[in-house]
């Protein structure tokens, strides 16, 4: 069982707050949120296969996050680093490459703080509209990130050596 | 006189819709919109110089431009390419590069339209919040744009006039040397 559960609230007309605790440094759950190298190893379903994973954290510069999900086709994300103070904040915007859906962006802020070796992690999704926010919420995007942060969890928890 | 105006509307609480007509065939106006060689040429709201202009048009590709504005500093803004139909439509990202103010993200849809040789070019800007929308409307957009697109329309009836006359078809100037320090960096 996990030892924390992700918590998603609808905030305001357009946005979506997430919010998880890791029983972990900061630097190293930040490292874990931003490094290209360590993102597919929890971000990316086990029953998936990452295609490719880059991050460039200069202001302006491009990630990218291509997943082969077999049958259910490719879920191939992108968008640009807006804000990288690591290892309290970064800003990126977020395309998910689909005709029609693409121009739904989005803006991802994420905060990181650490308090009595535990760090909570509040990432704020704010849509182009209510309706964008909305279908987000609806997509299942509760269920996926929920399994991905246990699946973080773990993988810290190796981290560390326990 | 310019032959056009622009029109600019506020639409629902988000959006900001620009109108603009051209006496040009909608290919010429589609890549004077799109062309880093060209864009220099009529954009900077009657005032900047174009220190960088880049441009990817794969989906996901980015596009930068740079502008000195003399006293106003320097306007640096990016984004994405998300559609890129020749010679239809163009949806890209667009950030203007300055902290806090980079996390207003907006979406710019151009699509063009040719009728009795004049093409019309409509842009809906969609911001994430109203605040965002109603700053960019107060922020000089509808000044700013209008002397670029006045800005454009000579540069099409400049480019019409030597055609006219025989003479080489209109293209860029050959780029001024960039000022030392400044890299452009390839995507």
């Amino acid at each position: 069982m996990p030892e924390f559960q992700l918590q998603v609230d609808l905030r305001g007309d357009t946005e979506i707050v997430l919010s998880r605790q890791f029983r972990s440094p900061q630097a190293l759950v930040f490292k874990c949120f931003t490094d290209a190298a360590i993102l597919p190893k929890w971000l990316c379903p086990s029953w998936a296969t990452s295609v490719y994973c880059v991050v460039d954290t200069e202001i302006g510069g491009v990630w990218r996050h291509k997943i082969d999900m077999g049958e259910h086709g490719t879920f191939d994300s992108f968008g640009q680093t807006l804000e990288f103070d690591a290892p309290n904040r970064y800003v990126r915007s977020d395309v998910i490459n689909v005709p029609v859906t693409r121009e739904a962006i989005s803006t991802e802020t994420a905060t990181f703080t650490e308090k009595d070796g535990v760090t909570t992690v509040e990432i704020v999704i704010r849509h182009l509209s209510k309706e964008l926010r909305d279908g987000n919420a609806e997509s299942g995007v509760a269920e996926g990130t929920c399994s991905a942060y246990d699946h973080l969890e773990g993988l810290m928890a190796e981290m560390h050596g326990a | 006189m310019p032959e056009f105006k622009l029109h600019l509307e506020l639409r629902g609480d988000t959006e900001i819709v620009l109108h603009r007509q051209f006496r040009a065939p909608q290919a010429t106006v589609f890549n004077c919109f799109t062309d880093p060689d060209i864009l220099p040429q009529w954009l900077g709201c009657g005032m900047g110089k174009t220190i960088l202009c880049v441009a990817d048009y794969e989906i996901g590709g980015v596009w930068r431009h740079q502008m000195d504005m003399g006293e106003y500093g320097l306007f640096d803004s990016f984004g994405q390419i998300l559609e890129f139909e020749v010679p239809h439509r163009l949806v890209r990202s667009y950030i203007y590069n300055v902290p806090v103010i980079r996390e207003a993200v907006s979406t710019e849809t151009a699509t063009f339209t040719e009728s009795d040789g004049i093409t019309t070019v409509e842009i809906v800007i969609r911001h994430l919040t109203k605040e965002n929308r109603d700053g960019h409307a107060a922020s000089g957009i509808e000044y700013g744009a209008g002397k670029s697109y006045d800005a454009l329309e000579e540069y099409l009836h400049r480019a019409k006039t030597l055609v006219d006359l025989g003479g080489p078809s209109f293209g860029p100037p050959p780029p001024e040397p960039l000022p030392p320090g400044i890299q452009v960096r390839s995507y």
